[in-house]
């Protein structure tokens, strides 16, 4: 997942700083040939700019209560993450009344969890929701509370992963939705054995590195829904070449479900059962650690022939004298083949155009390694993308599997 | 065996150190010699590997790293820790990628839980002859 930002100097953190954008008001489009989809499992998708003033940032709203009471609060801007699994929410957001009980070991000590990221690690206890989207619910699943006051210290080896992001500012969002193809967000690596910088058992003594049990991992909580429970599906309007103040969205959850979620002819990316990842062809570069990541905010993938912005508004992104025209392949673990076409924009001229705007569809940046191409939301805008859940049957056989 | 981790400099140390790194990430360890450099990988217990580039003069002019999760870059940056930080506190590209592009260290970090990978280099450190495709 990913960020940058567009709002006031002096509280920016995230790599593209902009003027306010506190007048307001002011055209650019997203629009979709057809309604949006409705219905008791849809949850409305936004892309504003947020509490932390992100650009190309989906959020939903996710609602939480005590396991089996009608205590609830809801969250709003929580971003949607394909590349991520489980529910994070920032401590500080939560209603000192949502008391919501500890994810304990066998020994009745609490659970923490540090959730790693390539730019740093967010810290925080694990505890027990009913998660609550659109009508659908996921009952007494393990959520991490990020930053929670109760669990301060911060492990070692977890801190030596990066700088925090424990904040809004920092995070970018209110929380996290991961709804990736896995059901957990680690999975049988850490039920395994401890491993560091990941699960914690955390008595009054301090936090220890633990194994903890598949069910005590922090929950995709889509598969845990009664109906609608196989994936979920994403609709993005398309975005005007110059960008949109606003773009509109569905969360759908079910994969040929409902008659407002049928795969149809969308063609299935099948992706390495272990890391999620699929190849992307590109440039004469074999790119095997590929993904699509909703929670991305750009094309994130190398190319010697486009300049890199040289200002600082967005220092590491991609900023050609003219748009670029582009295509890649995506390619299956099982060897399916489809092409895809897409644009580069000069990046700072896309954010100092109008300042308004916080949504395009062409932002794309660096990505030095030759090892992946990361289709962030520009990928979405415009597309209807599936993501079908490991272990969990389709019409299309069982996940882990994208679709678009 | 417990050592402070703030003793633990990978990056921009001296060979020696690898041993501690082992002992800190726990890992099991081989090496493999190239032409112009030696590269000490270590497997820690997550899965992931960690690579130091040794030169000639025994100084770790690089690491990379590729696994399902992050190796600890306190340890592995060593005293470049800091620094990397506050690069990447000052100029967030993406909580999937870190680029820290500075005359005296170049870090590239990507991926997500499951599939991380990433390098570290001394850019004046570099033997004359390595490319930077090496370093993964």
């Amino acid at each position: 997942m990913g960020l940058l930002t567009k709002i006031l100097p002096q509280s920016c953190t995230w790599a593209v700083c902009l003027l306010a954008s506190a007048c307001g008001g002011g055209g650019g489009s997203a629009a979709g040939p057809t309604p949006l989809p409705s219905g008791p499992n849809v949850a409305p998708i936004t892309v504003d700019s947020g509490p932390a003033g992100t650009v190309n940032t989906a959020f939903v709203s996710v609602t939480l209560c005590i396991p089996g009471t009608a205590t609830c609060q809801t969250i709003d801007h929580v971003l949607v993450d394909t590349a991520s699994s489980g529910l994070r929410i920032v401590a500080s957001l939560l209603d000192p009344s949502l008391a919501l009980p500890a994810v304990q070991d066998g020994a009745g000590n609490p659970l923490a969890e540090c959730m790693q990221f390539a730019d740093g690690h967010s810290f925080g206890s694990l505890r027990r929701a009913d998660v609550k989207i659109a009508s659908e619910q996921a009952g007494g699943i393990a959520v991490q509370i990020i930053g929670d006051p109760a669990f301060a210290s911060v492990p070692a080896d977890c801190s030596g992963i990066g700088p925090p992001e424990d904040t809004v500012q920092t995070l970018g969002a209110n929380g996290i939705l991961g709804v990736s193809v896995f059901r957990e967000d680690c999975g049988a690596a850490c039920t395994a054995a401890a491993v560091p910088g990941a699960y914690y058992s955390c008595p009054a003594a301090g936090c220890q590195s633990v194994s903890v049990p598949l069910s005590s991992q922090a929950q995709n909580p889509v598969w845990h829904f009664a109906i609608d429970n196989n994936g979920s599906m994403t609709v993005l309007r398309t975005v005007d070449p110059a960008g949109a103040a606003l773009v509109a969205g569905a969360l759908v959850f079910g994969i040929d479900t409902q008659s407002n979620n049928r795969l149809a002819t969308a063609g299935v990316l099948t992706v390495d059962p272990t890391t999620g990842t699929f190849t992307t062809l590109y440039g004469g570069q074999t790119l095997p650690a590929s993904f699509l990541d909703s929670g991305s905010n750009g094309l994130f993938f190398n190319d010697s022939a486009l300049p890199v912005c040289t200002g600082s508004i967005a220092p590491g992104f991609y900023c050609p004298a003219a748009v670029q025209s582009l295509s890649a392949t995506l390619r299956s673990v099982t060897g399916v083949s489809t092409s895809v076409t897409f644009r580069v924009a000069n990046a700072e001229t896309l954010l100092i155009n109008n300042v308004t705007f916080i949504a395009f569809g062409n932002l794309a940046g660096t990505n030095s390694l030759n090892g992946s191409f990361d289709w962030g939301l520009p990928f979405f805008y415009g597309r209807t993308v599936y993501v079908a859940i490991e272990g969990q049957n389709t019409s299309s056989g069982l996940g882990p599997f994208f679709a678009y | 065996m417990l050592v402070p981790a703030a003793a633990l400099a990978s990056l921009g140390d001296v060979a020696g150190s690898i041993e501690m790194d082992r002992v800190h990430l726990m890992a099991s360890a081989r090496i493999v010699v190239a032409p112009r450099y030696t590269v000490h990988e270590l497997q820690a217990p997550g899965g992931t590997v960690v690579r130091e580039f040794v030169a000639p003069s025994g100084l770790v002019f690089a690491v990379a790293w590729r696994g399902p999760f992050m190796p600890d870059l306190r340890q592995t940056l060593g005293v470049y820790f800091e620094p990397y930080q506050g690069a990447v506190r000052a100029n967030r590209l993406s909580h999937s990628h870190v680029s820290v592009s500075q005359p005296d260290l170049v870090v590239n970090s990507e991926g997500h839980l499951r599939a991380f990978f990433g390098q570290a280099y001394l850019p004046r450190a570099i033997p004359p002859g390595v490319t930077l495709d090496e370093l993964r």
